[in-house]
């Protein structure tokens, strides 16, 4: 079997605000993460790449908190969510893959419902509500409810509720799914200005996303990370044989499927 | 909240005020919907006709009237209350939404039946009417009023914490309502004289049907509230068991895949 690609390159870094420490899942007979390590340092947008069934929603709930790994450990911002799980899921911003929004909800309400959760109150509440708003372009359903707002507006206000009190970690499960290629360009600009600082996590099947907002790509397959490198290295290695970053992400899978 | 101090209340609501804002989301999404609005009328309606037809038909201003039935009444109107407490949200994959965000599961058992019983102070207000009626044309003993609103409340509060244990096992409303409804009917049921004497019969040195009907079954507690007796071993019952629907709701929750 071949050794993942750098993996572990970027396991000492220094104080990752994410870490993932040999997380093993199983559903029934099914093993959907089999060891699954690695850190997310602050200032990286992390694009996880993976077939359907791979692993990669199994391994952003854990991270999230709305699912338990059979084994293995997490830190949040150095946090245990074992330990302490209502300070862990306070740093995390977290995007499930459907949106997982109150149907019946306002979406003001329901940004504000999400910003009271968090602890924000009063004034605070309101002005961070107004700039996702702003930011997020929602005027326009504000007072709507949730199940009359298009895909990309649900989207959009489900990317809101993750961010509403400034998360330190996002983790977001195939974030543009559902946005015309306008609404892409914003998210790509968004996580533009959300990076610094912060560990962004997101899982996609687009390889283009992840050239266009990624620092790191990291690869799974059949529950185990194949591929952890960062994306200019991976550029240059395409770049010296000629191929790209797609042949290399298959061959990847490829040559684990053969393993 | 970014560079926050780690552990503390930081980035989260904590405690009661947690638990109050699950309930008062709860509370108008049941608003908001269509089923709760519509129980609560034909309930209300419901339990204030024994009353109505013996004060206009037979000339009795009496609260027995209304408070011998209302159990019943309850264990229909009660469970459709609580049926959408889980269900709704392990149908729409919204328990996820709940699992990410930073409440205890304790905040969410307890808003989630906090708003229910909300539903049904509501309920029992609305009929508080009939006390002045019988007031003013009847004979009022403040003990069976308070002792029977007391009961009502806590037989309620009851049967929605069974009913929330219920409805966080299936993603089925439908199902939750009448699994809820047979639970209720048949802990009522072990209340009942015939039903104890013939269990009874099945052991008579054990006496099951006895114990079942003072330890298990509300009835007995709820009809000496309403006879005006208060005693602390009908509130162990009531809040015992209460608890007992609450912890296995927070065990469910617990579960993988939820």
């Amino acid at each position: 079997m071949q050794a993942p690609l750098f993996t572990g390159i970027l396991a000492d870094m220094p104080n990752p605000l994410l870490r993932a420490h040999g997380l093993h899942k199983r559903y029934g007979a099914k093993l959907a993460l089999a060891g699954v390590s690695f850190d997310v340092a602050p200032g990286e947008v992390v694009g996880f790449l993976g077939a359907n069934g791979a692993g990669k929603t199994t391994t952003l709930r854990i991270l999230a908190g709305t699912l338990t790994a059979d084994a293995g450990a997490v830190e949040i911002d150095g946090i245990d969510p074992g330990r302490d799980p209502l300070a862990a899921r306070a740093r995390v911003g977290y995007l499930p893959e459907h949106d997982g929004l109150f149907e019946g909800m306002q979406v003001e309400d329901l940004l504000r419902f999400h910003g009271a959760s968090r602890g924000l109150a009063g004034q605070a509440l309101a002005t961070r509500v107004a700039e996702l708003v702003a930011r997020l372009d929602l005027h326009a359903v504000l007072a709507a409810r949730v199940h009359e707002c298009s895909l990309g507006y649900r989207r959009r206000v489900a990317l809101a509720a993750a961010l509403v009190n400034d998360p330190a970690v996002l983790l977001f499960d195939e974030p543009t799914h559902g946005l015309d290629p306008l609404q892409i360009r914003a998210f790509r600009a968004l996580l533009r200005d959300l990076s610094p600082g912060r560990a962004i996590l997101f899982s996609t099947h687009v390889l283009q996303e992840v050239e266009a907002s990624c620092n790191r790509v990291v690869l799974i397959d059949e529950g185990r990370i194949v591929l952890d490198a960062p994306l200019a290295v991976l550029q240059a290695q395409a770049k010296a044989a000629g191929s790209s970053i797609e042949d290399l992400v298959v061959e990847r899978t490829l040559a684990r499927a053969r393993a | 909240m970014k560079g926050a101090a780690k552990g503390g209340d930081i980035g989260r609501a904590a405690g009661w005020s947690g638990a109050l804002l699950v309930a008062r989301r709860e509370w108008r999404a049941a608003l908001d919907g269509n089923v709760a609005p519509a129980v609560l009328v034909v309930a209300l309606f419901a339990s204030i006709a024994p009353f109505v037809h013996g004060f206009f038909l037979s000339g009795r201003a009496e609260l027995s009237t209304f408070f011998a039935p209302l159990p019943w009444l309850m264990a229909a109107w009660l469970p459709a209350v609580s049926m959408r407490l889980w269900s709704e949200d392990l149908r729409a994959r919204t328990v996820e939404t709940w699992r990410a965000l930073p409440y205890s599961r304790a905040q969410l058992v307890l808003g989630k039946w906090l708003s229910g019983a909300w539903l049904l102070a509501l309920q029992l207000l609305l009929t508080t009417p009939l006390v002045g009626l019988v007031a003013v044309h009847g004979d009022l003993h403040a003990t069976q009023v308070l002792g029977g609103y007391a009961g009502a409340l806590l037989l309620g509060a009851w049967m929605l914490a069974l009913g929330a244990w219920i409805s966080s096992t299936t993603a089925d409303q439908t199902t939750a309502y009448v699994q809820t409804a047979l639970l209720v009917a048949v802990f009522m049921t072990l209340g009942e004289p015939r039903a104890w004497t013939i269990l009874d019969g099945f052991a008579p040195e054990l006496l099951p049907g006895t114990f079942a009907a003072r330890h298990l079954s509300p009835r007995l507690a709820y009809e000496a509230l309403v006879g005006g007796l208060f005693g602390l071993d009908a509130l162990v019952l009531f809040v015992g068991q209460a608890a007992l629907w609450l912890w296995l709701n927070a065990r469910a929750l617990a579960r993988d895949g939820r």
